[in-house]
């Protein structure tokens, strides 16, 4: 988890299953909703985060300490040495490894990343989503999302009918 | 604690929104409708068509001419494009007209034509015309109002025998999808706001009227626009 450092403002954030999560206010705030929480003062505590389990809650504020801009102490050394390019190669590796979870924890992270707010963990966590129902036939999209065909026959027709272009 | 998710289908709606919103191309977004019916409800509902149209402008689907002609590979609307085989976008068939009153489409926008009806001989004022804004797509139309007698006493009317209208983008503050129908004179343009139906003397002057390209989306994906 974050280390303290001097002068840096932590949050307490409490996941439903009684784990306690303390993080710098800034790597919360990369959470919309967290961040209005903060602004509103409703957080001069502890936050409790009601629907997201403390193993995905792990996973949001791991993914949101390697996101929050790097204005830190550690940060400012970062970008003096490193270029923005090669900053945001590294991120896109490290999303990459971030993102090869299993499709249980993938529909969770979504959830959070919803709920959360946090535009960027959404985008990365729908890419897959996206992807697959760009790249796949109608039965591999329903395999890989585990989606069942619920259609009644005669209504699948006339939406087959309707939408016939886009499978040719 | 939500029960864990192990199926897409499992996604609240509006978590299916955010992600479906992030779709690029109108056919992936017609074949996830297509996957089962809870992503099509999502997909259908008019609310999310209305944001999906203001985040992803309407792919350009083809020239109209007297013949629509449909954007070809490798175009990127190729795809979309062949939704609209054979699809009638006269909208003469929509509109109320009697023998011998007709319309004429004169221009494209955004998926919406602007059909003009023969001028009215009875009223002196040759250049008055009959206005129609139609969605071909569900067929709805609105008729346009007359310019008022105010604003048309303010042209010599000699120099409006030909009065040109335009479909143009509406003002920023109306929203994504709104629009305005331009009627340029050559001494200068009235305005239509097709909400208030309200007519107004536009100051600028004339400009060419642009060609009938035609952008929208695919029937089976398409909001009402009007």
């Amino acid at each position: 988890m974050a280390t303290r450092e001097a002068g840096k403002k932590m949050i307490m954030l409490k996941s439903p299953d009684g784990m306690e999560f303390e993080v710098e206010e800034a790597v919360a705030m990369e959470s919309q909703t967290i961040r209005k929480m903060i602004e509103d003062d409703c957080a001069d505590t502890a936050i409790l985060i009601p629907n997201i389990n403390s193993k995905i809650l792990s996973r949001v504020i791991e993914y949101c300490n390697k996101h929050v801009p790097t204005t830190g102490a550690t940060g400012a050394a970062a970008s003096d040495t490193v270029a923005p390019a090669a900053l945001a190669e590294d991120l896109k590796i490290w999303d990459a490894e971030f993102i090869k979870v299993n499709r249980a924890t993938r529909f969770d992270l979504i959830q959070a990343a919803s709920y959360l707010n946090i535009k960027g963990l959404l985008d990365l966590t729908s890419q897959t989503t996206i992807d697959t129902i760009s790249d796949n036939s109608l039965e591999e999209i329903r395999s890989f999302l585990s989606t069942k065909n619920d259609y009644l026959p005669e209504e699948e027709q006339t939406i087959r009918r309707e939408n016939q272009w886009a499978f040719q | 604690m939500a029960p864990p998710a192990t199926s897409m289908a499992d996604i609240p709606d509006v978590m299916l929104e955010e992600i479906f919103l992030r779709l690029t191309a109108a056919e992936d977004l017609a074949r996830a409708s297509t996957t089962c019916p809870s992503f099509r409800r999502v997909i259908a509902d008019h609310a999310f068509l209305r944001r999906y149209r203001a985040l992803h402008p309407p792919p350009l689907i083809g020239l109209l001419q007297d013949t629509f002609s449909p954007a070809q590979p490798p175009h990127p609307s190729a795809v979309a494009a062949r939704a609209f085989l054979g699809f009638d976008f006269s909208c003469s068939s929509i509109l109320p007209s009697t023998p011998g009153h007709t319309w004429r489409p004169v221009d494209f926008f955004d998926g919406r034509a602007l059909l003009v009806g023969p001028p009215n001989k009875e009223d002196r004022q040759f250049w008055v015309k009959d206005l129609a804004v139609c969605d071909p797509i569900h067929h709805r139309y609105v008729l346009l109002p007359a310019i008022p007698d105010d604003l048309k006493a303010l042209a010599p009317q000699l120099d409006l025998l030909t009065l040109e209208a335009f479909l143009a983008p509406g003002q920023n503050e109306e929203g994504p999808l709104s629009f305005r129908v331009m009627c340029v004179a050559q001494f200068g343009c009235f305005s239509v706001d097709v909400k208030t139906l309200q007519v107004e003397f536009f100051a600028e002057l004339s400009k060419h009227l642009p060609g009938r390209l035609y952008a929208g989306f695919p029937p089976s994906l398409c909001a009402p626009t009007i």
